[in-house]
């Protein structure tokens, strides 16, 4: 089966940019795509964000938390971005 | 007031750009760039998906380049309409804040001192882009890599509107009318500013005097040392190779 037909989608405006999601799973996370023309420091980090996302259950609220223990571990600089704006994103996705 | 390197690259391929930023980030001289791309190029942010951006069929037909940059921030056209600016430098050498914001405005305010130098007022606006009556005259976009910052960005002297909304994607939620009156709406060049022609040369010497004042530094004129270039000859692989353009 082609994954792209079976994931999710969404795209959100925030500040600092257009932020696209691609997502697979109904209750959990079971792989994330995250791209758009926002900036991310250090820039290597979006993709072990998109792997520390696996697993983590598909609300705002787990999704919120993960992505804030995330930033705050890696010291993440996303200007006009933030944590509140990609979790909408994601749960936005559908 | 501290000396800086300045090289004018005239015409770069734009991986061999993102080399020979790297190259100079690797060695540590600081050092402004203008540059012009070419051959033509659709340039994509680093988090950007080809397949989402870019119309790649059409790209083949006119012979335009796809390339990724290693900072983030939009797609853009590129060719030799533009001119085109980079300056490397290391944090330890206090040329351009650390804080990607600060850094930010501190090119803006290099950008904003050439517009002066054609009585025209810029804007910082958002994260990255710089105004001319309320529409957009220059791109910016930054990373960070060997302890030193990378930090580039477009100057329009004039552009070629029809062949970019040919070559990009442009998605529907930052369109609320089409075509080219939308992009009209949104982006000036210096030529339509000042309702002239405006010579690359002339948009250089802005720049420079710009830049100068905005990073307090006296430039002299240099190039790429030996080793420089050597470094960059093999990083081009890289930016070259199909798996950094169609990483995402």
């Amino acid at each position: 089966m082609d994954i792209q037909k079976i994931m999710k989608k969404s795209i959100y405006k925030a500040k600092g940019g257009l932020i696209r999601i691609k997502i697979k799973g109904e209750d959990k996370i079971e792989k994330i795509v995250i791209t758009g023309d926002f900036f991310f420091y250090p820039e290597n980090e979006l993709e072990n964000l998109e792997k520390y996302l696996i697993g983590t259950k598909i609300s705002e609220e787990e999704v919120y938390k993960s992505i804030k223990k995330f930033y705050k571990e890696k010291n993440i600089e996303s200007p006009g971005l933030n944590p509140e704006d990609l979790t909408k994103a994601i749960i936005l996705a559908k | 007031m501290r000396r800086m390197r300045f090289i004018d690259l005239g015409y770069v391929s734009l991986p061999m750009l993102h080399a020979i930023e790297e190259a100079i980030a690797m060695k540590g001289v600081p050092t402004f760039m203008l540059w012009i791309a070419s051959p033509p190029t659709v340039s994509l942010g680093y988090f950007q998906s080809v397949e989402e951006e870019v119309d790649v069929e059409m790209c083949k037909e006119l012979g335009i380049e796809i390339s990724r940059r290693p900072s983030g921030g939009g797609a853009a056209y590129f060719d030799e309409r533009e001119l085109y600016y980079s300056i490397v430098a290391k944090h330890e050498s206090g040329i351009l804040p650390k804080e990607p914001i600060a850094c930010f405005r501190k090119a803006g305010e290099g950008l904003i001192n050439a517009l002066k130098f054609f009585e025209l007022e810029g804007a910082l606006t958002g994260v990255n882009d710089i105004q001319v009556f309320g529409k957009k005259i220059s791109g910016n976009a930054q990373t960070t890599m060997h302890d030193a910052k990378i930090q580039h960005g477009t100057f329009l002297v004039d552009f070629d509107m029809e062949t970019m909304l040919k070559v990009l994607k442009i998605p529907k939620e930052k369109i609320s009318d089409k075509g080219i009156k939308f992009v009209e709406e949104r982006i000036i060049t210096l030529k339509k500013a000042l309702k002239r022609e405006v010579s690359i040369e002339e948009a250089k010497k802005a720049l420079i005097m710009g830049f100068k004042e905005a990073l307090n530094v006296k430039f002299y004129n240099s190039e790429l040392s030996t080793d420089e270039r050597k470094i960059a000859n093999e990083i081009v692989k890289k930016y070259m190779s199909k798996e950094w353009i169609f990483k995402r």
